[in-house]
């Protein structure tokens, strides 16, 4: 019997899904959710990565990350089933994506599910990238913005985000917009040029969005106290 | 004590003279009183008795002013400790002071100093000179030969020589500068002795096509570490940085710095002390990425540094935030920068994942180019610029899993906008300036500068690791004569057995020198994938001939 099967049948929470799984692999005699079934090793980087070929279904894979108690495993796997997760195009799992998303207690982990959502086949993964953007975590809430970047239509979220608290976030929201190519939200990314913390990026988003107006804007930059926006001003009058 | 280098040419000799009474100007006050040296004149001391000399031209007591030794630090006797401890009479790593008589009416030398823990004379299989021991007077002989050991690196202290006369009054005496040499970190331009890599399988991937790589084209330098010698540690590089001593007398210490990383591969480092080697762990405490020794990599000889420069990636700005961040806080870099000689600049590695110098960037031998090597650096536009010239529908067979990066074909990476601006701001905010940073500090010019393509993406929440396998990121092996360059291959091309289709390969065949062959390897599963390439799973002994003592002014015996 398969995953989607069950999870089509008993609509309900993602731990309702995932409960579904755990039920169904428990009854197999071939357990499906075996964690040695996952192959890691260490990155150059010192964290773990999944290598090698898994045989975990997707829905079994993420039985076993909400199982995973060890943070540097749970991260592993989150990231490689964001990646499986991202070429699904069935979006069966978004529930789930999106609660692991969400309340994931590891913030590495939700961090990196939301990131994945940047380039998912379902469309509706986009709303996992949403919910993110309201993580109390602002590495999960910068992931969300650089998941948002390529998805022009959920442009307000990003605008949201630009009056972050947090300036990590505002930074990203704000390399975000830029990249949506939206002209629409120019408006806002001058705005943003009077937020100090971020004016280089704002700057140059303005740039990728409205050329004319950020070459504007950077008129009156040229002479910043900061050398980096000065410089960045220069460089976008040379467009 | 440390060295203080002065920056001119050095005169070497084998021996130069000491001074007596009839060389200080009568006219002058006495210099007796006066123990600073001269940096280009053996000091003299006015002795209390003259003495007329007795011989017509007048021969001076000849000792050089610095005699320069490498430190007994190995482990000839196989004794488990450093040979230094072992206080044997003999060892082929003492230097020789050879002191030769003057014309004076001399009748014994003295040899003194003032004390010190970080050398020993030996005369005649006994310690002479130490720390307790501060003065020796022998017997006048012709030539007076004496042993110098040394305890440990870039070290200085200065003997004094003096012949007496039959009242023990001074006749002559001259001021031996007494020097270890620094430890040298070895660079890319120097012969190859030995290769390194791990041997690995971990769950049906492995290491095999770089083993076979080193082992057809190399095999008399190729030596592999077995995985449970490397404690399935496929990071050669970061482990171990190996360095040396040298001596103008032709000494040599092969050096091996171990990282206090110490992953898998700490035991097989241990393991390397013996015989002219010496593994050591400069620092201690709880090590980051910064801490892996693909962040620290040298120059090759540049104006004023005949050694070259280290150079390794760190965190920008003061060090207020977090000690542990920067490698400087630890006790290596502190003392790499007292070696002097290889003066250490810093870049910003921070936006990488990993966040090591050997990433993007290295150094190729070419005797074309006006200082014999070029500069090769990771270029973002000419990968989009080749990329664009590529078969849109190109199918990337290596990128297309989702477990890999995702990519099925060359369009999908032209249509990432996220790819393109996140490449972009890598190129204005970090590859733009350190390219100029590297610049400022190596002298480099445009002609010198190799750009080879690639690409960047997230790796590590916003930090960034190579898309398509990092070619900077190579090894070279010099052997009898002629340079090769062990690197990454792209596989930007469907057919992966096929090289001869990859554009990217074809652009960096037309970019490196002619007289460098280039050897692109499968390094996707065990290195790339897991965020390194080939430089940083390969790491070696080469053959030191820098001359590095060349930036003193002083006479230097051979």
């Amino acid at each position: 019997m398969s995953w989607m099967f069950l999870l089509t049948a008993l609509a309900g929470t993602w731990v309702e899904d995932l409960s579904v799984v755990s039920a169904q692999c428990a009854a197999d005699s071939a357990p499906c959710d075996h964690a040695q079934n996952v192959v890691m090793g260490p990155t150059r980087a010192g964290h773990s990565k999944v290598i090698g070929a898994v045989e975990l279904e997707l829905g079994a894979l993420l039985l076993v990350l909400n199982r995973e108690l060890d943070e540097d495993r749970a991260a592993a796997l989150a990231d490689y089933a964001g990646r499986m997760l991202a070429a699904d195009s069935s979006g069966q799992w978004n529930a789930v994506w999106r609660g692991m998303a969400t309340e994931h207690p590891v913030p590495q982990v939700r961090q990196l599910l939301a990131s994945h959502t940047r380039r998912a086949q379902s469309k509706a993964a986009v709303g996992v990238a949403v919910a993110a953007a309201a993580d109390v975590d602002a590495g999960v809430r910068q992931a969300a913005c650089r998941a948002l970047a390529s998805h022009p239509d959920q442009l307000e979220t990003l605008l949201v985000l630009l009056t972050d608290s947090n300036t990590a976030v505002r930074e990203q929201a704000v390399k975000a917009i830029g990249t949506t190519r939206q002209a629409q939200a120019a408006d806002a990314l001058v705005g943003a040029l009077a937020d100090s913390a971020i004016r280089k990026s704002a700057l140059r988003a303005l740039s990728r969005v409205d050329l004319v107006r950020a070459k504007a804007a950077a008129q009156g930059l040229m002479e910043d106290v900061d050398a980096q926006v000065s410089a960045e001003a220069r460089r976008v009058l040379a467009l | 004590m440390g060295r203080s280098l002065l920056f001119v040419t050095v005169l070497l000799v084998a021996c130069s003279g000491g001074k007596g009474p009839e060389e200080t100007d009568p006219g002058e006050p006495s210099t007796s009183e006066d123990t600073t040296p001269s940096t280009t004149e053996p000091t003299t001391t006015q002795p209390t008795t003259p003495t007329t000399p007795t011989t017509d031209p007048f021969v001076e007591m000849g000792a050089p002013q610095v005699l320069i030794g490498i430190p007994n630090v190995d482990d000839d006797t196989l004794s488990g400790r450093p040979d230094w401890f072992d206080e044997a009479a003999t060892d082929a790593d003492f230097e020789e002071l050879v002191i030769t008589a003057s014309d004076y009416e001399a009748v014994s030398y003295r040899l003194s100093w003032e004390g010190t823990d970080g050398m020993r004379v030996w005369s005649e299989g006994e310690v002479v000179l130490n720390d307790t021991l501060t003065e020796l007077v022998v017997e006048r002989t012709d030539e007076l030969s004496v042993l110098v050991e040394f305890s440990w690196f870039n070290d200085s202290f200065e003997l004094t020589v003096e012949e007496l006369d039959d009242a023990d009054e001074v006749l002559s005496t001259a001021v031996v500068e007494l020097s270890s040499s620094p430890l040298l970190l070895t660079h890319h331009l120097l012969d190859s002795e030995q290769i390194w890599t791990i041997e690995m399988t971990l769950f049906g991937d492995n290491n095999a096509p770089l083993v076979a790589e080193y082992r057809t084209s190399f095999p008399t330098l190729y030596d592999a570490i077995s995985k449970q010698d490397g404690g399935g540690d496929q990071w050669v590089q970061d482990e171990i940085e190996v360095g040396y001593a040298t001596s103008p007398s032709g000494k040599r210490l092969n050096v091996v710095v171990d990282s206090i990383r110490d992953r898998g591969l700490k035991s097989w480092a241990a393991s390397l002390n013996g015989p002219d080697m010496l593994s050591y762990t400069w620092g201690n405490g709880f090590a980051n990425t910064l801490d892996s020794f693909g962040n620290l990599e040298i120059t090759p000889p540049i104006d004023g540094y005949p050694a070259g420069r280290i150079y390794y990636g760190s965190v920008p700005g003061p060090n207020n935030f977090n000690v542990t961040s920067h490698p400087e806080a630890d006790a290596l870099y502190d003392f790499l920068a007292a070696q002097e000689v290889q003066e250490p600049f810093t870049i910003d590695t921070t936006w990488l994942c990993v966040g090591h110098v050997d990433e993007f960037m290295s150094w190729v031998p070419d005797p074309t180019a006006p200082r014999g090597f070029r500069f090769v650096y990771t270029d973002v536009d000419l990968a989009w610029q080749i990329m664009e010239a590529m078969d849109p529908e190109t199918v990337l067979t290596k990128f297309a899993p989702r477990s890999s990066h995702g990519y099925i074909t060359v369009q999908e990476m032209l249509d990432d906008t996220a790819l393109r601006d996140l490449n972009e701001d890598l190129k204005l905010d970090y590859l733009d300036p350190i390219l100029e940073k590297m610049k400022l500090e190596v002298g480099l010019t445009d002609e010198e500068i190799i750009r080879l393509p690639g690409l960047f993406e997230e790796a590590c929440g916003p930090l960034v690791a190579a898309l398509q396998p990092g070619m900077a990121n190579l090894f070279v092996v010099n052997e009898g004569g002629q340079s090769y360059a062990v690197l990454a291959d792209p596989f930007m091309r469907t057919d992966v057995t096929d090289q001869s289709a990859d554009p990217f390969i074809d652009e960096v065949k037309a970019l490196m020198p002619s007289s460098l062959e280039l050897h692109f390897t499968d390094d996707w599963d065990m290195y790339h994938a897991m965020l390194g390439e080939v430089h940083c799973g390969t790491n070696g002994i080469r053959t030191p001939v820098d001359e590095w003592w060349v930036e003193q002014d002083v006479e230097v015996a051979r």
